[in-house]
């Protein structure tokens, strides 16, 4: 079915007004001068030497094992290697790893 | 977090294998149904080791049906897993109840009453007063009521002039306030009399406020003569009779002896200690004695005391300082100068306490004798005081 032009601008404008309103949150939302994790939900990894990691806003996990845990985020996952990694504590919206890491990796969603 | 460790403990936690292919997907079930598991741990691929709180466990029977995962209990750990394991043992139950019963019951009992605050109302008074008050040693706290036990306690003591009684715990602390008896030079002006002498010297001075003396300075006077006499003489007018007031100042005189020999013994302390420990009852001691009799000891006790309905019960710590005895032989000067000593000792100690204003004017050391094994020193102390009390005249 043909689109009609009227239809077609009728979209352009509601697509147009869309990314006006998400720049101009943006742009508030920085001048206000909040974390990036709070404002795009960006998950924040803290960790304490190579043998603990916290992970705040892991969605959930994907791989476990001994040697290699992999955790799902918003936009990326997290891949972790080492030995003896055992999860220590999980819950809404954190996760506390301990092992012994020797690396921390990657991967786009 | 301690807090909630604490409640699993009594609640209960067990410890959880899990055996299947997605165990990844029961973690994040267990995630999203608010479940908590925490220690996690994976054994080999496929088999994973988490702990959870008792009450959580049976929610994770859907889990297991929808991931297919086999659950096994490993270990059982708290307080409501040991109760359950010796749940048929009920006289052990009942004597754990019988324990908590008889505790909670003993502190509503009063075990110990202490009185402070008073210095001439002996404190066997006291506790006789408060005994016939209804406040005594082993009985239940729950009725007592200390207004009327105050009130009792004032109206059979007349000397008492406040009394107030604290209870923490199980021990009472009575408090009182004396009704402060007049001093001397309080005494009514209608009582007639004299004022005595109470000790024997040479008078130093002299002041009449009321009635006559016929003493003067530098005369020597004995024990129990009359210094200031309660009448007032005049040519003209009758005799009149008066309270006698006046203070009196005499110069008296004490004498410390004591013999000193030049051989002595001193203690010589290897630094070697021994340690035991006792239980004394009522100022009966008993110790275990593992001590060597041929060597010599000093005794130094500590000791924790517990008052249980009178008795006093203490236990006790004793340590034993070993020493040697050695014979040593002092010189003149060093038993004088330790003469000296002794007698500064007797001063504080003894003289000046029993005097009113007491003051030492001079003191004089003189060897009495001395031969080749010891000297006898005497020291002759000058004090200056008041002396004088009144004696109603019948």
């Amino acid at each position: 079915m043909r689109m009609n032009r009227k239809e077609g601008k009728k979209i352009l404008k509601k697509v147009n007004f869309k990314s006006k309103v998400s720049v101009a949150k943006e742009k508030f939302l920085e001048k206000l001068n909040l974390p990036d994790e709070l404002v795009y939900d960006y998950a924040k990894i803290t960790m304490i030497e190579n043998k603990e990691i916290l992970i705040e806003g892991s969605n959930s996990i994907v791989d476990y094992y001994d040697n290699y845990i992999k955790i799902q985020t918003k936009n990326v996952y997290i891949i972790l290697d080492g030995n003896n990694l055992n999860i220590n504590e999980i819950n809404d919206n954190e996760l506390l790893i301990s092992g012994v890491i020797s690396n921390v990796g990657y991967m786009s969603r | 977090m301690e807090l909630e460790e604490g409640i699993n403990r009594i609640n209960g936690t067990i410890e959880v294998e899990i055996q299947g292919f997605f165990t990844e997907r029961f973690i994040n079930l267990c995630k999203i149904n608010n479940i908590k598991i925490w220690n996690i741990k994976n054994i080999v691929s496929g088999i994973v080791r988490f702990s959870i709180a008792l009450k959580d466990f049976k929610k994770l029977k859907n889990i297991s049906k929808k991931t297919k995962c086999k659950i096994k209990i490993i270990s059982k750990r708290g307080l409501y897993f040991k109760f359950f394991k010796y749940r048929k043992r009920r006289l052990a139950f009942l004597l754990i109840l019988i324990f908590i019963i008889i505790s909670i019951a003993s502190t509503t009992f009063i075990w110990d009453i202490d009185v402070s605050g008073n210095v001439y109302v002996s404190e066997e008074k006291i506790y006789n007063a408060l005994k016939e008050a209804g406040l005594y040693v082993g009985r239940n706290k729950i009725g007592l009521k200390t207004k009327k036990v105050i009130n009792s306690l004032r109206v059979n003591l007349s000397d008492i002039a406040w009394a107030g009684i604290e209870i923490d715990g199980t021990h009472v602390h009575v408090k009182v306030v004396e009704k402060t008896k007049l001093p001397d030079s309080a005494v009514s002006e209608d009582s007639i009399g004299d004022i005595i002498s109470d000790k024997s010297g040479i008078i130093e001075k002299i002041t009449v406020e009321n009635g006559t003396s016929i003493l003067s300075v530098g005369e020597y006077v004995e024990e129990g003569r009359i210094l200031i006499e309660g009448k007032i003489y005049s040519e003209f007018l009758e005799t009149k009779d008066v309270t006698a007031k006046g203070t009196v100042i005499l110069k008296t005189q004490y004498v410390y002896k004591n013999e000193y020999n030049y051989n002595v013994q001193e203690k010589e302390y290897t630094g070697k200690k021994k340690y035991s420990i006792g239980i004394g009852i009522n100022d009966k001691e008993n110790y275990i004695n593992y001590l060597d009799k041929s060597l010599n000891y000093d005794i130094i006790k500590s000791s924790k005391d517990i008052n249980l309905f009178g008795n006093k019960i203490s236990f006790i710590l004793y340590r034993f300082d070993i020493y040697n005895l050695k014979d040593i032989v002092l010189t003149k000067e060093q038993l004088i100068e330790q003469a000296n000593i002794d007698c500064e000792e007797y001063i504080n100690n003894e003289i000046l306490p029993n005097t009113k204003n007491g003051e030492v004017l001079d003191k004089n050391l003189i060897i009495e004798y001395e031969d080749e094994n010891k000297i006898c020193v005497k020291v002759e102390i000058n004090v200056l005081e008041e002396v004088g009390y009144f004696k109603e005249r019948t």
